[in-house]
Order: structure tokens, then sequence, then C-alpha cells
């Protein structure tokens, strides 16, 4: 017997959770973009059928664009004392509506944050989050989620994964405690459905095979197709901090003569400085060094140190750069070189 | 204490305890553990680093360069280049300023070197993390067999730690050799003239049954190792230290990697084999 | 953009197709020095405007023609110019570019805070904005310039606030009107409202508009005795 959500309903979960004080994170309009916002309302959050992606991903929630570590004054004859940021107290969340690439590429962060040294600015609010996805049944014409081992209805980071049925329904599938508890909470809310309703998930073919990239990589760190591919793109941050998976940061000081903040920012490989030395010395000095380094971290780095890619395939990155620098089809490229 | 074990970005308290004038624009600085318990409990090996930091400019990363075996304080010795390093030029005896770590690997001296010959060789400020393992080692001298250590900067001014050089030059059992760039020499120098990789080649080290340990800025590092395996040493038996652009220390923050390896997590100690095996992204 | 690019100068003479914005981009950064003009080769080529639906900034072009050779010492002088514009370039009276500003203008001043409290908020500080524009090309911007601080690098408000309006003054008498920080912007931010405010002002008081004039001194360069506001003086 299968659970069943109708679109409705879900709605209203969302009503329910932002009553019981929960932060609902959920695609809605902001002027002619969907962005993914903690709502007010329930019904700021748009029908599923409204959007294929949000025009960013919601990793700001787990790891905000700028964020206060801790809280220092400078008080007399230099002395100085600190607090540090405590987020016991931020509210639980719940991403409603979110894709399964979004959701995908929590797992792939987690592994960065969590190496060794526990983020617990990440991890205190990944843990209050609950993800609540819905497979694609259409893509978007930069959606390559099955080009780097993702799926329109993949699992992975999902709390509770939802399907789209005929009239306007979801089969639920509940894959952690978190979604079985949410779901059982709510319980009201879902329905059970004789036998196994069919559903739509979009039938993506993979454009390349991703198999071949890690291989070419490994033996191309110097290559004229890196000049070739990278030369138009200018260096800002816009696939980095569009992107779900990247997680780069600066930390900086704020502050006046009394005290301030030290804040963890976003930051990007992209950018000249990232990695200029004190001295002037700076082991990355052109744009394709710079996108090289994004292509093999993602492909390559991540890969050999945690077993995953560093990218879900969303496509936002090609979607949001300003000169069209196209990951999508530097991967392919990639993949026919390495074909041949 | 306020660093608490959740927060990894939060450092400890220290007080300024000594300020020591090495050179010009060059000082070190020895910090106390306002806490005295967590001072007593902290340990480090020789080669690692931390984030220091001035509270109200920021953080930035240098070696601990005092040795592992003395307890209680920590040193650094810093040059001043940017924002963090002039406000640290600030600071007076009794101010406070943050540390975390200690961040990364270290040299292997208790792993592999223990037992045999060890040949240190510094080039200007890179003298710093080599200090460390010199203390380390010097502490417990007689667990290691000959001690060469090879010193280079600009000029005489420029040289850091002055009075420790004459310290080692004095021990026995220690060859110690200086060094400045022709032209850096005042008048009544008594070391040697020359940049570093002709002085090592000079001096020609043995390589029997020895580890070398090489300090200094990248362009001095890559003369002076192919010098090194001229002599004969083995790659794998030859550290150095990376220095890359560091934020976090602690493998989060991204900028820090060469190849596939962050430097704060895999380094900043690499022997030269290793090098060999990462692109020159450095 | 990438005209100031090491990449691209070492290379030597550049050959560049510009339509009659670009040109004025051009003459922008010829008249700050940025670029020689005997280092480029000038293909301009006629633009009726592009987009679809036709960009705001070509409904109000008055460059659809860029100049060709034996132009006026006043224009920038293309070396070839292809084709002609089948439409009219807009008067000089036509104030229909400043619609939107006058728009905002009209608006109350808490109204007005709002709308840009909510419209900065999304900034995400990606700098896309300054990297597309042709007239941001300085080595190290402002922002990146920590000794001291001037502006905050980080997302929150304060900082969006000094960064937009910072980017916006200093394009003042400068930024040409391409549009193009505005379309980088992943945020939807309207900067050209900022932009076109500034460019309104530099006209009214400076009777100066951008990249229009080789020889001109820049607005925010020149300096004249007979100038209204005291300050300079
Ligand atoms: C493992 C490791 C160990 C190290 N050990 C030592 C050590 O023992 N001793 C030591 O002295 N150093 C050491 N360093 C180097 C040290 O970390 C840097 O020198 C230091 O972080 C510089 O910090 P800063 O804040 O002063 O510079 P920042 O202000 O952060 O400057 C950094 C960047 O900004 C640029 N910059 C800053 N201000 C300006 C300006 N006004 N105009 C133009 N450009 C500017 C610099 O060129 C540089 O690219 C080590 C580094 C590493 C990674
Ligand atoms: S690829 Fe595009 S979005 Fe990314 S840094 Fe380059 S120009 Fe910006
Ligand atoms: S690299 Fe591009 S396609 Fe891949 S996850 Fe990031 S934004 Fe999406
Ligand atoms: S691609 Fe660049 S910005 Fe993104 S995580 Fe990797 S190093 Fe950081
Ligand atoms: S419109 Fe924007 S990109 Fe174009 S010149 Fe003006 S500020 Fe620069
Ligand atoms: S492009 Fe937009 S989001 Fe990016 S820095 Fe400029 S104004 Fe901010
Ligand atoms: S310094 Fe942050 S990852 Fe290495």
């Amino acid at each position: 017997m299968a659970t069943i959500i109708t679109a409705g309903n879900l709605t209203r979960l969302a009503g329910e959770l932002m009553k019981a004080g929960c932060r609902v994170i959920a695609p809605a309009k902001l002027d002619g973009m969907v962005v993914f916002k903690a709502i007010t309302d329930e019904h700021e959050m748009l029908p599923e059928g409204e959007y294929i992606l949000p025009h960013s991903s919601f990793k700001e929630f787990v790891f905000p664009r700028t964020e206060c570590i801790l809280r220092y004054r400078l008080g007399e004859q230099g002395k100085v004392s600190y607090e540090a940021t405590n987020l016991d107290a931020e509210p639980a969340q719940a991403a409603i509506g979110c894709r399964p690439c979004d959701a995908a590429s929590l797992p792939i962060l987690d592994k960065v944050f969590g190496w060794d040294y526990r983020d617990e600015f990440y991890f205190k609010r990944r843990e209050k989050l609950t993800v609540v996805s819905i497979a694609c049944s259409r893509a978007g014409e930069r959606c390559y989620c099955t080009s780097v081992g993702c799926a329109p209805d993949s699992k992975a980071g999902s709390d509770i994964l939802l399907k789209k049925t005929a009239g306007d329904k979801y089969v639920v599938e509940a894959l952690s405690d978190k979604g079985r508890q949410l779901a059982e909470k709510h319980a009201s809310l879902f329905e059970k459905a004789e036998g196994e309703p069919p559903v739509e998930v979009v039938d993506l073919k993979p454009a390349f095979d991703v198999e071949k990239i890690k291989p070419w990589l490994d033996t191309h760190f110097e290559d004229p197709l890196w000049l070739d591919m990278a030369a138009r793109c200018m260096g800002c941050g816009t696939c980095a901090y569009g992107c779900p998976t990247c997680h780069c940061f600066d930390i900086v000081d704020e502050g006046d003569l009394r005290g301030g903040c030290r804040l963890k920012n976003w930051d990007t490989c992209a950018a000249v400085l990232f990695t200029k030395h004190g001295s002037g010395h700076n082991p990355r000095t052109s744009q394709e060094q710079r996108y090289r380094q994004r292509v093999m971290h993602k492909f390559k780095y991540y890969l050999e140190k945690f077993g995953l890619r560093a990218c879900v395939g969303c496509g936002r990155c090609s979607n949001r750069c300003p000169v069209g620098q196209d990951l999508y089809a530097v991967l392919k490229t990639i993949a026919e070189r390495a074909a041949k | 204490m306020t660093a608490t074990l959740t927060n990894i970005y939060a450092p400890y308290l220290m007080n300024v305890d000594e300020i020591i004038e090495e050179a010009p624009g060059i000082r070190t600085l020895k910090l106390m553990f306002q806490d005295e318990e967590a001072g007593k409990s902290f340990a480090f090996k020789a080669g690692q680093f931390g984030l220091y930091s001035v509270f109200g400019a920021g953080e930035c990363t240098f070696c601990i360069a005092s040795g592992a075996t003395r307890k209680g304080y920590i040193e650094c010795s810093f040059q001043k280049v940017g924002r963090v390093t002039n406000a640290l030029r600030d600071v007076e005896l009794g101010d406070t300023v943050g540390f975390r770590g200690p961040y990364g690997n270290h040299f292997p001296l208790d792993e592999k070197v223990k037992g045999h010959n060890v040949v240190f060789i510094g080039m200007g400020i890179g003298l710093a993390p080599v200090r460390s393992v010199i203390w380390t080692c010097l502490d417990e001298r007689d667990q290691y067999e000959d001690v060469t250590i090879i010193y280079g900067a600009r000029s005489a001014e420029l040289m850091v730690y002055k009075r420790e050089l004459a310290e080692w030059a004095k021990m026995p059992g220690v060859k110690f050799v200086k060094t400045v760039d022709p032209g850096g020499n005042p008048p009544g120098w008594d070391g040697e003239v020359g940049f570093v990789p002709t002085i090592v080649e000079k001096a020609a080290p043995s390589p029997k049954d020895a580890f070398a340990i090489l300090c200094g800025p990248p362009i001095g590092i890559k003369f002076t190792l192919p010098v090194l395996l001229k002599l004969g040493f083995d790659p794998e038996r030859i550290y150095t230290t990376l220095e890359n652009r560091m934020k976090c220390g602690i493998g989060k923050c991204g900028r820090c990697n060469v190849g596939g390896k962050y430097v704060c997590k895999e380094g900043p100690v690499f022997t030269a084999a290793e090098l060999k095996a990462l692109p020159a992204e450095y | 953009m990438y005209l100031k690019r090491d990449e691209v100068l070492k290379r030597g003479k550049v050959g560049l197709v510009v339509k009659g914005c670009d040109a004025r981009a051009v003459t922008g950064l010829i008249q700050e020095s940025q670029v020689a003009r005997e280092r480029l080769v000038l293909i301009g080529m006629a633009c009726d405007g592009v987009g679809e639906p036709l960009l705001d900034m070509c409904k109000h072009c008055d460059v659809h023609t860029p100049a060709g050779p034996g132009a006026d010492a006043h224009r920038l002088a293309c070396d070839y110019v292809s084709g002609k514009a089948t439409v009219a370039d807009a008067k000089p009276e036509d104030e229909g570019w400043l619609d939107d500003v006058r728009k905002i203008e009209a608006l109350m001043p808490p109204e007005r805070w709002a709308f840009w409290q909510e419209k900065l908020s999304r900034c995400i500080r990606c700098y896309a904005c300054r990297q597309v524009c042709p007239l941001c090309y300085c080595k190290r911007c402002l922002v990146e310039k920590n000794e001291p601080q001037w502006i905050s690098s980080s997302a929150h408000e304060a900082g969006n606030f000094a960064w937009n309006i910072i980017r916006a003054m200093h394009l003042a008498g400068r930024c040409i009107g391409c549009g193009a920080c505005e379309r980088a912007c992943p945020q939807d931010i309207p900067l050209t409202l900022l932009n076109k405010k500034m460019a309104e002002s530099v006209a009214r008081h400076f009777k100066y508009r951008a990249g229009y004039d080789p020889t001109a001194a820049p607005a925010v360069k020149a300096f004249d005795k007979a100038d209204e506001n005291d300050f300079f003086r």
C-alpha cells in the first residue's frame, strides 16, 4: 500500500509546520525569479508545476552567505574577550518542494564539513533540516543530473521523496527517521492508496559518460583545452554561489573600536585573490588555472578524497553564468576527448 | 575559557608575553595561554601551524616556531605583509591575541628521523618552522646522530634568531653554516657569502643515513631541492613545507589545495617525492 | 571587459567588433588612458537594437550606427563600418530612458528605502556586475582593499548597501549605460536604476554624457574654475 499526499495537503503541511515554529523553506516568487525562501505564509509556496528548479540552491539555509562565528569585545589595555556563536536556539527547518539534485548536495557537503573537524555551523543547521523533495516530471534544458550520476528521483539527501501521480497527488516515500517522524506527526495530511499508483518521472538520458571524466583529468592537468574552454570566464562568483555543492569561504573580522564579529563569508576559487599569498606570489595567476581548479575540484579531487563528485548536475552554473560558460559543454567535450 | 570544543573556529586567548625584534619587519612573539589548564594540556609537533588573530583585523597563518619540547607557551615569528601582520606588529606586551591550532601534519622526528643524521636548511623567515624542529631535536640531542644546520638570509641584518644562531654554532656535535646573499655581508662577516643552493653544494652534507629538512620561500626551495638530490639525498627523506594561502586551516574553506592535497591537512610538510607528484600549483 | 586582461594585452594589436554602445565603452577606456587607440582595429557594426523584447536601453539608443573613418574628432571613429541602422537615433530631448528612475523617485522615502532594502538584500557579492562592466578595470577593486577595509566584503545589509552604492558612484559619469551589469546580476538587482540616476545627475550638473567624445576630459577628472559648485574653487 502506498502513502499519498495531495498538493493541497502539502501546502497545509507547510502551514502546520510553520505554526509549530519550524522555518519552512520553499520555492517562492521574487520578482521574475523562483527562489528558495523562508516563507511566512504557506500560500507563498509555489505549486510544483510552476517551476523546475529554483534559481539558487537552498544551501544558504545550512551555509549562509555570511555568518558571525564569534563576537569579540575589545577591552582596556589590549584585553579581548569573545563569545562564540551558539546555534542551539536555531529553529527546526524544513525544505519543501526542493528537487532531488538539491537534496543530493547535502550528503556531498556533509563530507567536507565533517571530515576530521566537524563544522558545527553547518551541522547544527543541517541536523535541524528536514528535506521533502519532489521528483522531477519535467527537466530543464541544462538539467544533467543523470549525466553526473544523480537522477530526477534519486533519494540521496531527502528525508521524504514525493513522486507525482495522477490528480495533483504525490506518492510519499519516507526515507529517513526524520522523514518518518514528520509524516507521523502530520499523519492526518497523508492518505493511503491501493497498490502502486503509477508515478511520473522524467526520462532524462545521460548526455555523456561521466566515468570518462576523471581518468582524463588525471592525465590532463596541462592541456590546451583549458585555455580554449575557459578563456571567456571572467572570474565572478556566480557559478560558485549558485552551486549547491560549492562550499568555499573566507574568514574576516568586521567591527569598530569596541568590538565586532568574526565572519565566515562565501568565497570562490574563481577570484584572483582567493589563493594569492601575502608575499604577492599567486599559485593560480590566470583564469584558465582557476577554472581548471573548478572542474578538477568537482570531478577529481573531491571524488578522490570523499568518494563523491561535487556536482549534482543541476545546471545552475551554466544557466547563471553571465558569459555563458557552460560546464555541461565542458564535461561533454572532455568525455568526448576521453572516448577518442 | 571560551574556546568550546564545538566551535572549531574559536581560538584560545593568549597573552603576549615577550616581543623580540628579529630583523627589520620581522618579529617573534611569545604567547602564553590565558587559561593555564589549556596551556598545560596543549601539545603539538614540530612543523605544525596555527591561525593567529588580532581581533578586529582577522586571522593569519604561521607555523609554531618554538620547540615542541617547550611547554606552556608558543612562539611565532612573522613578517609584516598585510592586514593582520601589520596589526600584529602593533600589539604590545600583555595584549590579547587569538590562536587556534595546532593544525596540519608535522616533521616525522619520532617516527623516522630519530637515530639518524639530519641536515636542517632554512632560508629567510623560513627558518621559523626549522627552528621548531631544531630545538625539538637539540633538546633531545642524544637521540640523533650528526646535526648540520645551514641558514641563509638576504643580508646579515635580515637574519632571524641571531642570538640562537650563535648558540647553535657553539654546540658540540652541531655543524653550523650561515650565509648571506652576495652584497649582504657587512664588514667583518664571519659566515659564508653566496646563495643557499651554492652553499649547500659547497658544504656538501653527506646524504648517508641522513634526512634533510628544508624551508624557505618557494623560489629558494625550487633551487635547493635539485642540489640535495644531486648530493644523493633520497627524495623520500627530504622534507619541506608549502605555504599556501589558508583561511580555515582545517580542510573546510577550500583555498589551500595543491591538486588533490589540502595543504592545511595533508601538509604543510611534504617530502620531495610527494611534491614531485603534485601539479606545480604552489 | 576582456580588453584589459594581461592575456589579451600580451598579444599586441586587438581587432574588435563594436556596436555603437560598445564604441562608447571603448571611448571611455581611451579617455581614461586604459587603452591606446593605436592598439585597436575597430570594426563598427550598425545595430537596430538587441534583445527580445528589445532592451530598454536600445529603445533609447542614439548611436545605432558607429562613426566611421573621417568622423569629426569628437566621435570615436571606427576603422571600418558595416551597414547602416534602419531605426532612427533617439533625440537628445528624449527622456524616456529615465521613466523607471522617475517612478522610484516618486515613491515616498520610506517606500523607496524599503524598495532598495529588498533589492539589495539579495546581493550575494559575486561581483559579476563588476567583472562584466567594461569600465570596471581596476586591478584591485576598492572592495578588495583591506588596509583599511573600505567596504565590508560581507553580504549583509550594510555591506551590500555600501558595495552597491559605491559601485554606482565609481561609475558616475563613466557608465555608458550598456546594462551589462544588470544582465549579469544573478540576483536580478535593478542596477541600471542606480546607474541611470547617476548619469542623469552628471548630465544635469556637468553637462556631460559618458562615452561620446574621446577627446573630452572625463567628468570625474575635469576641473573647471567656472564650476557651479564652489567646493572645487
Ligand atoms: C603553513 C603556513 C605557515 C606560515 N608560516 C609563516 C611564518 O612562520 N611566518 C610568517 O611571517 N609567515 C608565515 N606564513 C605566511 C603568512 O600566513 C602570511 O604572510 C599572512 O597570512 C599574511 O596575512 P596578512 O593578513 O598580513 O595579509 P593580508 O592582508 O591577508 O594580505 C593577503 C593578500 O592581500 C594582499 N594585500 C594586502 N593588503 C594589500 C594592500 N594594501 N595592497 C595590495 N595588496 C594587499 C597581499 O598581497 C596578499 O595577496 C605561513 C603560511 C602558511 C600557509
Ligand atoms: S564560469 Fe561564469 S559564473 Fe563562473 S566565474 Fe566564470 S564567468 Fe563567473
Ligand atoms: S557545478 Fe553546476 S551543475 Fe554542478 S551542482 Fe554546481 S551549479 Fe549544479
Ligand atoms: S569549485 Fe571552487 S568554489 Fe566551488 S567548492 Fe570547489 S574550490 Fe570551492
Ligand atoms: S551599465 Fe553597468 S556594466 Fe555597463 S558601463 Fe554602466 S555600470 Fe558598467
Ligand atoms: S552582480 Fe548582483 S549579486 Fe553579484 S555583486 Fe553585483 S549586485 Fe551583487
Ligand atoms: S586552509 Fe581552509 S581548506 Fe585548507
